[in-house]
């Protein structure tokens, strides 16, 4: 890990070290960086949003202006996805976007760690979510939920090729939701690790050289701005999507 | 002005003999104004980003997960009815398959709308929704 070294493995950053260890009946119950960065962001959250409400002024400041706009970004996503039926699970959603937005924006301040670069966690946010919506579902409407999987107006002989198709398709949902956040934040990450990496070991070469390690930086400027818009889209993806799949369970079509 | 002599002029309609009438025209026009509401605030689809980046990463992951999915699903079957590797196989095409399927629902405005539904209710959906985008 010493700089004389050169470069570090771009990949080093996504390691769990555990920093307080904790086994219970046999399961490592660690408390881990990845632990701490999401305690890290509900407190960081819920700091932000109580404190920029505490004022609760008519006419907001900035920090009340920001997160009320975080508010109404997400009450009018549920309303226009889900609709009424949608207004209890509001809090739930927009738990979800905040904790996965502070996430990944903390993940990007140097020397921290990115939680939602796991496939762990991302998944078992998405099956929280694709378990929840299903049993919202079927509390709903009960056997009439399965109707979901039976093509309507299908030749009989292909139903039951169709039903397996359709299920297949409905487990897909946890999957390609955790893939999707899970992938582009490690991919970001790495690509950010590589060139700051390349900018250290070229401007190792002293001389000359220094001049060419402006290159990667300047790079790395850029990218760290997609970096920072890539942790804001994911986050409304991630929270678009369970919206779209609470409007499917509460609205079968 | 002509709204606000319209409404006095119901006002002073409900004390007399066609009071009943009237109320009764106004509780139909509110019930119509909460149906409209209603209609309004019914959810439209989701307005996902539509770059071509993120259309090609959704299709990847759509076609992936659906094969990751369907071979794990055999995975199990098999190990559940000992028949390894029938459905691993089986499973491993209905999950390529089932990604396809949903690759075309990203295509055709579907969303990621899981099951079938009436085609023409959501090819008017569909319409509306792109009306509403331009």
């Amino acid at each position: 890990m010493s700089g004389s070294q050169g470069m570090h493995s771009p990949v080093a950053q996504f390691e769990i070290k555990p920093l307080i260890e904790l086994s219970f009946g046999g399961y490592d119950l660690s408390f881990t960086n990845s632990s701490l960065f999401m305690m890290l962001a509900i407190g960081v959250s819920a700091a932000f949003l109580i404190s920029a409400m505490r004022g609760g002024a008519l006419v907001p400041g900035r920090m009340q202006g920001l997160a009320e706009m975080m508010y109404e970004f997400v009450a009018e996503m549920v309303r226009s996805n889900v609709g009424h039926e949608g207004r209890p699970y509001f809090p739930f959603i927009f738990t979800l976007f905040v904790f996965l937005l502070f996430g990944n924006m903390l993940g990007l301040i140097p020397y921290s760690y990115t939680f939602t670069s796991q496939i762990v966690v991302t998944f078992a946010m998405a099956a929280f979510v694709f378990v929840g919506v299903t049993l919202i579902a079927l509390f709903k409407h009960g056997l009439h939920f399965f109707s979901f999987f039976v093509p309507a107006g299908a030749p009989k002989v292909l139903i039951p090729f169709l039903i397996v198709i359709e299920v297949i398709s409905y487990f897909v949902r946890p999957v390609s939701l955790s893939v999707r956040l899970f992938a582009n934040m490690l991919a970001g990450h790495t690509m950010l690790k590589v060139f700051a990496g390349l900018a250290v070991m070229i401007s190792g070469a002293g001389g000359l050289a220094m001049a060419g390690s402006l290159l990667p930086f300047v790079a790395l400027i850029g990218l760290t701005g997609l970096e920072v818009l890539v942790a804001a889209l994911q986050a409304y993806v991630f929270t678009i999507l369970t919206c779209m799949y609470l409007n499917d369970a509460l609205h079968l079509h | 002005m002509k709204v606000l002599e319209n409404g006095i002029s119901q006002m002073n309609d409900i004390n007399d003999h066609k009071g009943a009438k009237r109320l009764a025209d106004i509780e139909r026009r509110l019930d119509k104004l909460q149906a409209d509401r209603e209609l309004k605030d019914r959810p439209s689809q989701a307005a996902l980003p539509e770059g071509m980046a993120a259309i090609m990463g959704r299709v990847a992951t759509e076609l992936v997960a659906g094969v990751i999915v369907g071979t794990f699903i055999g995975w199990m079957l098999d190990r559940w009815l000992d028949t390894s590797p029938l459905f691993l196989l089986v499973m491993f095409f209905l999950g390529a398959i089932a990604g396809m399927l949903n690759v075309w629902r990203v295509f055709t405005g579907r969303g990621l709308a899981a099951g079938y539904f009436d085609e023409r209710k959501s090819a008017s959906e569909v319409k509306s929704k792109g009306d509403d985008r331009t």
